[in-house]
């Protein structure tokens, strides 16, 4: 029998809305939410931990959790946030399992920028860059630029105030702005 | 250069160059600073190269949250079953290890109704006092014994005031 064709509502809806469907029990729409939110999350967890294999991982166990817990979003913020909140955790508590690392600041050890993928695109150059950051201030950029999270966002996703989010910002920035300066390409 | 990072952090953590626009009008480096900042920030902007998960991923999410659900439903369906198993295994093991009655067991008394007396209402009625007497002595027994008891307890377990 041939499977029932999407309806166009679901196709054209954002993820907050589908996260709405989902959480009123409609598995297809979460199935959906995953289709559109899992090359982004993936991006973002592989460079934070990496690893594809690792990244890929903890996008599942993130995944698995956002459902089991789809109850406790709140539908007035962005989904991405929520989700992004429950990927980070996930990704420190499977860092903390399998490297035995207590702090995310020395992820920048074990993850050289290196593991990266580089193209010759001027984004990819100065993210790999940035990836040689301290991982707090990749991470605030990443979420600042790369998924245009707004500050309030950010700071739900890093689990912080809104003061320390813009001092991140603004640190990370300045790091940045001198790497690139020393590297030539600012 | 401490007023310049001040000027700088403050505008940050504000809403931007506007926000120091007195001090940017005579600090040509700040001026310069803010110019750089802008563009590094519209190149973060630009848009990366994006990463893929594999084929099948939303399919492995969807079969792992199937059985994580199956896992959690099972142990309550499987419940009442095993207690069934359970309770029809305990019964069976009680009559397989109840003894079997041996030469000194007592008699075990079986009547078949051609053999009873046939009592009537008015013949109960007609019988001696003293067929109570053994319940009587049984129950002066368990009234002792209580009185033993609580005796024993307020003796040894009440707490002096």
């Amino acid at each position: 029998m041939a499977e029932p064709l999407p309806s166009p509502e679901l196709e054209t809806a954002s993820p907050d809305l589908l996260a709405l469907k989902a959480r009123n029990g409609c598995l297809r729409s979460f199935e959906e939410l995953v289709d559109v939110t899992k090359d982004r999350l993936y991006g973002y967890l592989l460079k934070m931990l990496g690893n594809p294999h690792d990244a890929e991982d903890v996008a599942q166990e993130t995944y698995l959790k956002a459902y089991r817990h789809l109850a406790s979003y709140n539908p007035n913020h962005r989904f991405a946030a929520w989700l992004y909140t429950i990927a980070r955790n996930t990704a420190i508590s499977f860092r903390r399992k399998h490297r035995r690392t207590e702090s995310i600041d020395e992820l920048a050890e074990v993850l050289p920028a290196k593991s990266m993928s580089h193209s010759a695109s001027d984004g990819d150059a100065i993210w790999a860059v940035a990836r040689q950051l301290k991982p707090k201030y990749f991470e605030v950029l990443w979420l600042r630029y790369g998924e245009d999270f707004d500050t309030p966002e950010i700071a739900q996703a890093m689990q912080t105030n809104l003061i320390y989010v813009k001092v991140l910002l603004h640190r990370a920035r300045n790091e940045l702005a001198k790497r690139l300066q020393k590297k030539g390409m600012i | 250069m401490i007023i310049c990072a001040c000027h700088r952090l403050l505008a940050s953590l504000r809403a931007g160059p506007a926000s120091a626009s007195s001090h940017l009008q005579t600090c040509a480096a700040c001026r310069d600073w803010w110019t750089r900042q802008s563009a590094l920030e519209r190149r973060l902007r630009r848009p990366v190269e994006p990463a893929a998960t594999r084929v099948g991923f939303t399919q492995d999410v969807l079969r792992k949250i199937e059985r994580t659900e199956q896992e959690t439903v099972l142990p309550r369906r499987s419940f009442l079953p095993l207690a069934m198993l359970g309770a029809a295994a305990s019964l069976a093991l009680v009559l397989f290890l109840r003894p079997a009655p041996g030469p000194d067991s007592p008699p075990t008394l079986t009547a078949s109704p051609g053999l009873l007396p046939s009592l009537e209402i008015p013949a109960l009625a007609n019988l001696p006092a003293r067929v109570d007497d053994p319940l009587e002595q049984e129950l002066q027994l368990v009234i002792s014994d209580t009185k033993n008891a609580l005796a024993f307890v307020a003796d040894h377990f009440r707490t002096p005031r």
